[in-house]
């Protein structure tokens, strides 16, 4: 543990998606389920499976403009959810990479008022202060905030044309999905949230730890400095002695002390981090293939995590997705394109074939 | 007491969110019980899910804590090994042994660890099947390392005839009468605690006369998909 670990993000599960929002705010926002959001100049990816030829559904669509970019990106993952394609391996997902390049918003309100205008000026100067060192979007919840002044220009914008939909959300809801494609696979869609990971780093409840401490102390007649001075007179019969995990190996051991503190999470950012690996990395961790437009390395961006899984619901039973853990590698150039996922599977996945 | 109940500990908890498909399909109640899981020998990788099947009656027991050292080359760096015994009441036994820097964080990780190691208890009779099973079916023997313990079965009113260290797992096994006999560095503490907890859970790998009889079941991954 020699090296500085950095800053890992964690993704929580947040409201649901009401209706079809589009326009900025909707591929502003990180969301799980739902249909693909496009960015303005790039048309929505509609992946099929290698395996089936089915099309894919939606699993995660992440907001992640990098740090001193002048990008907007959107990263989507795709899964084919068919029974026979749950456990197929990376043939059956695909992750895409989308990104523009960002409008500064004074043009886009020209019909606003002046005072608007100048409110949108400042809601551009203060995007690199928004939140600490990340390349994750903030809420989409913080657009929809009247109380953040910062954005309040944007806010009336997209608050009057979710109103619009709002009035025809009875007709469009029911006819949306089915007006892109009829058999499109979906999952039921929630917005994703961002928060640090070192606000959950500690907390372990030690409360039952120490009343059987004490309970102990009770029984034995010592006190805490005596065990101590025990050491002292111990001859050494009994070694530490290294934790050996009767089922399941060490690295899920590692894996789940590491995500003990917010167990809820659904994904983890850390922009060239380490990822967190559920079970023994193979080979394919350090022989990753290189981008194939412009020959650059490719970096550990996002892994979705397992309680994912049993987030992901549809209105029609039937659609599931199995996996342990996905890990998505994206260019370190960053253009856009296909990327490249690797698949841990769920470590009881054999007993159950 | 010097034990105390799971059930408080698990009240303050979050949900568990699965991350394993066996922890899934125990939340999602596709699989009911612990028995089911080890009808098939299947690896139980989350303390939640025997959190979750045992729940309230489960109790936590403290066995011992002590001190132990390490020489770096500055200095001496102690610290400290819990050994935390886990049962209910219903012939299930776990032990977890884990060394920390505080000791309070050895006991909260030795408890989860003795959740992950619970085994079932078989017990039987030794002469006339009357009353309640009170003692091993047969003999057995564990070792971890040099340490061997032997269980005997003996006739009801023998009482645990063995030195303290293993009387503790066999009672809290629900064992009342056993003659034990140990060979080996008994002074290793945790090598005669585990040996001892082997032995109990060699039970249920011995073929008796009883379980003979030929069934059927359904493997969990068909009545489950």
């Amino acid at each position: 543990m020699a090296a500085v670990l950095k800053p890992v993000l964690l993704g929580l599960r947040d409201a649901p998606v009401h209706g079809s929002p589009s326009g900025p705010g909707a591929w502003n926002a990180s969301k799980l389920g739902g249909i693909p959001d496009a960015l303005p100049t790039v048309a929505a990816p509609r992946p099929v499976c290698q395996r089936c030829g089915q099309p894919l559904a939606l699993v995660v669509q992440v907001y992640c403009p990098l740090e001193g970019s002048a990008f907007h990106r959107l990263l989507h993952v795709f899964a084919c959810a068919c029974p026979g394609c749950s456990t197929g391996g990376s043939r059956s997902w695909k992750v895409f990479r989308s990104q523009c390049l960002q409008v500064p918003e004074r043009e886009a309100q020209d019909a606003q008022t002046q005072e608007n205008s100048l409110a949108a000026e400042d809601w551009c100067e203060g995007a690199d202060d928004w939140g600490s060192d990340t390349e994750e979007a903030p809420s989409p919840q913080l657009t929809l905030d009247f109380g953040n002044d910062a954005s309040s220009a944007k806010d009336v914008d997209w608050t009057a044309r979710l109103q619009d939909l709002r009035l025809q959300d009875a007709v469009l809801g029911a006819a949306h999905p089915t007006a892109l494609s009829p058999g499109l696979p979906l999952f039921l869609p929630y917005y994703i949230c961002v928060a640090d990971e070192d606000e959950y780093m500690d907390f372990v409840n030690l409360d039952h730890a120490h009343s059987l401490l004490r309970d102990y102390q009770q029984r034995e007649g010592i006190a805490m400095d005596q065990l101590l001075s025990q050491s002292l007179s111990n001859d050494g019969d009994e070694k530490y002695e290294k934790t050996v995990i009767k089922s399941g190996n060490q690295t899920f051991y590692k894996f789940m002390k590491r995500i003990a503190g917010c167990q809820e999470q659904i994904l983890r950012y850390s922009w060239s981090g380490e990822p967190l690996f559920l079970t023994c990395p193979t080979s394919e961790v350090t022989e990753l293939p290189a981008c194939s437009q412009c020959g650059g390395r490719r970096i550990f961006e996002f892994q979705l995590m397992p309680a994912l899984v049993s987030m992901l619901k549809s209105a029609n039973l039937g659609l599931s997705v199995e996996f342990g853990t996905i890990l998505v590698y994206t260019c370190e150039k960053s253009y856009p394109m296909e990327e490249f996922c690797i698949i841990q599977e769920d470590p009881d996945e054999l007993l159950f074939k | 007491m010097a034990d105390d109940t799971n059930a408080a500990w698990g009240a303050k908890d979050k949900e568990w969110m699965p991350v394993t498909k066996l922890g899934r399909l125990v939340k999602d109640m596709k699989i009911k019980s612990l028995e089911e899981i080890y009808l098939f020998s299947l690896p139980i990788k989350e303390s939640e899910i025997i959190d979750f099947c045992l729940g309230a009656s489960l109790k936590n027991e403290v066995f011992k804590i002590m001190p132990v050292q390490k020489q770096t080359c500055t200095s001496q760096c102690t610290r400290f090994k819990a050994f935390v015994a886990i049962r209910d009441y219903n012939g299930h036994i776990g032990l977890g042994v884990k060394c920390s820097k505080e000791v309070a964080t050895a006991i909260c990780r030795a408890i989860i660890l003795a959740k992950l190691s619970i085994v079932p208890v078989c017990r039987g009779y030794w002469g006339n099947k009357i009353g309640k099973p009170h003692i091993v079916p047969c003999k057995v023997t564990g070792h971890c390392n040099s340490v061997l313990v032997h269980l005997i079965l003996m006739p009801r009113g023998t009482g645990i005839v063995s030195a303290p260290v293993p009387k503790k797992p066999l009672m809290m096994a629900g064992i009342d009468d056993c003659y034990t006999s140990a060979r080996g560095c008994t002074a290793t503490l945790g090598n005669f605690a585990k040996a001892s907890f082997d032995a109990i859970s060699k039970i249920y790998r011995y073929l008796t006369p009883d379980h003979w009889k030929e069934t059927r079941t359904q493997a969990p991954a068909v009545a489950t998909t």
